[in-house]
């Protein structure tokens, strides 16, 4: 994978009624990205489930379907006992943070 | 009569949110602002306990004019403290309360979670959408919903 294809832009719409409440979104699913890393390295499965439910219902519910879709595997994947898994899950989820480009529905 | 079936006809009636992860409390929120029939207040319990407290008019909720008995309620299952189906035993056993209708609203996807929420005396399950406007047309089906519906007189 190159990186100008790693930097390739995910485009999401978002609803003008809910911009002002995105980048505050964002800003907490990084934290959330962070936390779970920790979590992983401290085999605290009950924390990962939770968050990873969480962020799965919310960036629904804000379009981001991408994330959502990650934080599915995460929670799967937790439930399945695959701690080891999860580390390339976050990797994905930071990607897709990293390349998200909000954009407002006309 | 207490339901104006008319086509301007409102929803104005109180609705308890009980939902712990405050980005789905401020979008819901949105979309009950946003919502053109909705003219009645949504409050919000960030837990199964808060929740009884607000039912049960203890602790901060004691003014039952600031905080009225709920006309319907609209839960989340994952909630700390007190889980959603625990709380909804707790009312739908308590013949005080088990006439007002809980409507869940979850991300969870578990068959089991839908079933027992069901036999523990939820009137609907609604599983949370992927896109705000998604979100919008349930709200909005909702109102209409409960806008035919008749309620217990108070």
């Amino acid at each position: 994978m190159t990186n100008e294809h790693h930097l390739d832009p995910i485009i999401v719409e978002i609803d003008p009624d809910i911009e002002d409440l995105v980048p505050n979104f964002i800003n907490k699913r990084k934290h959330d990205i962070e936390a779970v890393k920790e979590a992983v390295k401290n085999k605290d499965s009950e924390f990962i489930k939770i968050t990873a439910h969480k962020m799965k219902g919310s960036c629904g519910l804000y379009g981001f379907t991408g994330l959502s879709a990650i934080a599915r595997d995460i929670e799967n994947k937790v439930k399945a006992g695959l701690l080891e898994e999860i580390p390339d899950d976050l990797e994905l989820a930071k990607d897709y943070l990293a390349r998200l480009k909000p954009v407002v529905k006309e | 009569m207490d339901q104006d079936l008319s086509a301007n006809a409102t929803f104005s009636k109180a609705v308890l949110l009980v939902e712990d992860n405050e980005d789905d409390i401020l979008v819901t929120q949105r979309a009950f602002n946003k919502a053109d029939k909705f003219q009645g207040r949504l409050f919000v319990a960030v837990d199964g306990e808060e929740a009884l407290d607000f039912i049960h008019n203890k602790n901060t909720y004691k003014n039952k004019q600031d905080y009225p008995r709920p006309d319907i309620i609209l839960l989340d299952i994952n909630l700390p403290k007190l889980n959603g189906l625990e709380f909804l035993e707790i009312i739908k056993s308590d013949p005080k309360y088990n006439d007002i209708p809980v409507v869940i609203l979850s991300s969870s996807e578990n068959e089991l979670d839908i079933n027992q929420s069901y036999a523990s005396g939820a009137a609907s399950y609604l599983a949370k959408p992927v896109s705000f406007k998604k979100f919008m047309d349930i709200v909005n089906t909702f109102n209409d919903y409960w806008l035919l519906n008749r309620f217990p007189k108070r």
